[in-house]
């Protein structure tokens, strides 16, 4: 067994025993509820909520993929730089918002908020759907970040990935929100150090970052592609901004990164972190200049697979312990958000279709029962696409998803500061955006071959629509789900004054304005539904008695939309 | 809107601007803790924050609540005239009597002409008002909200209040639409200086060239970087000044 394998092995094994762990950590009364298993017992102060969320955002698949685009195209594939950036901005009010709201009326899952914002039940099950698919093949990329890595490291395609997806499946089922919450800081101690090791490297070659962006330079005026190089091209700008713009507005709305936000104690924890996190976009930084690195240093990537450039980039060039940790920090780094997607999947399901459909009366033990099970199947899933189907396939599921799930951006993030929009219009905004985008996907081929111009597939082939379809001699192109969002919100922005006009119902709002701005620690935290619906209570100042995890909910405690 | 003895309470200064009686300051201290249930011992709230014990019968006439029926007209505003000419006539605010709080806000008004309740209150204060035609009555039995007041407040501690100084949850107790320029109680100009870190990144016109270079890196990556410097002392600073 190499080094670079013992030391995986090794960091794998403690972190594997970390995740079973994790359940006795600030340990429950009973993790029977989805507020324990799902969301940590939403209480995670600022150190966790910063590994939770660092381990959220920055997954392996992007410390993989990324790089590896650098590598082919230099200054295009720099988009997730701007977009880690722009992202934390546009949070930091909205998410304040969505933790108060959800912390207030107990919600779980965006979809809840959705449905209780516009009453209606239809549209907070587009929402879970929309969400369930669009993470489904995000965690199948987090499998392909780890199989690059067991490319490198000289191992077949199929058990290994199989063990290390059983060990993860196991633990999420076992300690819920705690077992990815307590692995991130391990994770995040890892890429630290394949970092650092980057940066000594480089340190270390003749001439440092100016030499290899000189070879760079050379290789990219070398191959006859137009659309590489160390800047941009004008035709490339229009792409790179909408990309960077449509990543940040896809990220908020991902069912995953909620999930994290929702567990932080309070808003203040919240909004530190947003403060701090975009500084852990350098280091993602400094990993997609290995890109270039590996230009310098002439890595061919292993096997045909054009991810396993950054793995073996390491494996050539680090010493083989510090490779094996370098790969560690991707498998680890897939594992976290590889987790919590599952769990804010399985939180969709049961919170917004299970407890909607089939079993309104379903118990907490029950919910968090079914959320376990589907959290099993949703990464089963993920690997079976993996492995029966192939590698591209879940490419092209996770670039459809990214535009499907940028269509809840009216219902959830305006949402939380109006209620304006008429329940159908959404509807109908989410329809129209749905079809278009993915027509446009449709629409876009695969180019490739030496000069970028040769059609390798007709449809499917990313995200960027040549703006040449609308008749302009231009090679310049936009990000599908930007068009697709902005025809959406043009849909639902003209239907609601129409479906007024008709008198059709509207959906009864059940949250307040002072929700949105509630914090740990004041009195109107806590179930208001019973001062809306119920018999006045007898102070109002009265907080709710505390939630036993095994007994039924109260028949009035929540109208079940 | 007519002056309440018991809204608007200045958060800056911490006092309420109406005179407390000393047992809404003194009593309770040392009491269990009764809030068994909210999260980590949060002190309870201050006895400015509690409901006060005589409350007037109606919420404050607003676009929320819609036009109040003409027999209603104008009688909390007379009933605010009351107590604060009751007050200034030199009676603190009894402590525990007469009618109200809204769990007793369904007390029924008989019709009196705004005019004369007016000038009834000018004249002699609260009781002279009601002596006239108007009566405040039970509307049902109601429970006592709290036996003994709550205990003072552990220093620094805060209590989210209802801009209006109305409590959140009974003035908000009716859906309504909210538009999207509305006044909202988390708004604030400070956040207009976070389009900076948005606007910037998403102008590559600004950074899509070579010069200057640090230690070798072309101006697009290290300035890319360095807007996460400018992001983060951004969120930084906002968060200092909404906090």
């Amino acid at each position: 067994m190499s080094t670079q394998l013992t030391v995986f092995v090794v960091v794998f094994g403690a972190v594997a025993v970390m995740g079973f762990a994790a359940s006795r950590w600030r340990r429950p009364d009973s993790i029977h509820t989805l507020e324990e298993w799902g969301l940590g017992g939403r209480a995670f102060g600022n150190w966790v909520t910063f590994f939770l969320l660092s381990g959220d955002v920055y997954t392996a698949y992007t410390f993989v993929a990324v790089p590896t685009l650098v590598y082919g195209m230099g200054a295009a594939g720099f988009f997730p730089v701007p977009f880690l950036v722009i992202v934390y901005p546009m949070l930091f009010v909205v998410l304040a918002r969505f933790w108060s709201v959800c912390h207030v009326h107990g919600f779980v899952t965006p979809a809840e908020f959705v449905r209780a914002r516009f009453g209606s039940r239809g549209l907070g099950t587009a929402v879970a759907v929309l969400g369930i698919v669009a993470t489904m093949p995000y965690i199948a990329l987090q499998l392909i970040g780890m199989e690059a890595v067991f490319e490198v490291m000289g191992l077949p395609k199929g058990w290994p990935l199989t063990v290390a997806f059983v060990v993860l499946a196991l633990y999420t089922f076992n300690s819920g929100l705690r077992g990815p919450a307590l692995v991130s800081i391990v994770k995040d101690a890892l890429i630290l150090w394949s970092v650092l090791a980057v940066l000594m490297i480089v340190a270390m070659t003749p001439g440092q970052w100016e030499t290899i962006f000189r070879i760079a330079e050379n290789r990219y005026t070398a191959t006859p592609r137009t659309d590489d190089g160390l800047l941009l091209p004008v035709q490339s700008q229009l792409n790179y901004v909408t990309l960077a713009l449509g990543s940040a507005v896809a990220l908020f709305l991902y069912p995953h990164t909620l999930t994290g936000v929702l567990a932080s104690r309070n808003r203040g924890t919240l909004r530190r972190n947003l403060a701090v996190l975009p500084l852990y976009t350098l280091t993602l930084g400094v990993l997609m200049l290995v890109g270039f690195a590996a230009l310098y240093d002439g890595t061919q990537p292993v096997g045909g697979n054009a991810n396993t450039v950054v793995p073996q980039w390491f494996n050539e060039n680090a010493p083989a312990w510090s490779a094996g940790l370098a790969f560690a920090a991707i498998g680890v780094g897939a594992m976290v958000p590889a987790a919590i997607m599952s769990i804010a999947a399985a939180n969709l399901f049961t919170r917004d279709i299970y407890r909607v459909y089939i079993r309104p009366q379903a118990s907490a033990r029950e919910e968090t029962y079914v959320s376990k099970s589907v959290s099993l199947t949703v990464k089963f899933g993920a690997l079976l696409i993996l492995l029966l189907l192939n590698t591209q396939f879940a490419i092209d599921l996770q670039l459809i998803g990214g535009v499907l799930i940028m269509q809840t951006l009216p219902a959830v993030a305006l949402g939380l500061y109006s209620n304006w929009f008429h329940r159908w219009a959404l509807g109908f905004g989410i329809g129209a955006g749905l079809v278009l985008g993915i027509f446009m996907l449709w629409q876009v081929p695969k180019l490739g071959g030496a000069d970028g111009r040769t059609v390798i597939r007709e449809h499917f082939g990313g995200s960027a629509w040549p703006l040449s379809h609308l008749g302009f001699a231009t090679q310049a192109a936009i990000y599908v789900g930007i068009v697709a969002l902005a025809v959406n919100l043009l849909v639902a922005a003209a239907a609601t004054p129409i479906l007024r006009a008709m008198d059709i119902r509207d959906g009864r709002d059940q949250t307040r304005e002072h929700d949105y701005v509630a914090d740990e620690g004041d009195p109107t935290v806590r179930r208001m539904t019973e001062i809306i619906d119920g018999e006045p209570p007898v102070s109002y100042f009265t907080p709710v008695g505390p939630r036993d995890g095994d007994s039924k909910p109260p028949l009035d405690a929540y109208p079940r939309l | 809107m007519a002056h309440s003895p018991y809204g608007h309470p200045d958060r800056d200064s911490g006092e309420p601007p109406y005179a407390v009686p000393p047992s809404w300051t003194e009593a309770g201290a040392g009491e269990p803790d009764r809030w068994g249930s909210l999260p980590v011992n949060a002190p309870p709230l201050p006895a400015w924050a509690r409901r006060p014990d005589r409350e007037p019968p109606y919420p404050p006439e607003d676009r929320l609540a819609g036009p109040r029926p003409s027999r209603l007209a104008g009688v909390r505003e007379a009933w605010i005239e009351g107590m604060r000419a009751e007050a200034e006539a030199g009676s603190a605010i009894p402590d525990r009597a007469g009618p109200v709080g809204p769990a007793r806000a369904g007390a029924d008004v008989q019709a009196m002409p705004e005019r004369r309740i007016r000038a009834a209150a000018a004249e002699g204060g609260m009781k002279a008002a009601l002596r006239g035609r108007a009566q405040v009555v039970p509307a049902r039995e109601h429970r006592e909200p709290r036996d003994q007041p709550i205990p003072p407040p552990a220093a620094g501690w805060s209590v989210a209040r209802h801009r209006s100084g109305e409590w959140a949850t009974v003035r908000d107790r009716r859906a309504r639409r909210f538009a999207f320029g509305e006044q909202r109680e988390d708004r604030s100009r400070w956040h207009w200086l976070l389009l900076i870190p948005i606007v910037l990144p998403l102008m590559p016109v600004l950074y899509n060239r070579v010069d200057p270079a640090l230690l070798g890196m072309p101006f697009f990556y290290w300035c890319q970087l360095a807007f996460a410097f400018l992001a983060s002392g951004t969120i930084a600073f906002v968060h200092r000044k909404t906090r």
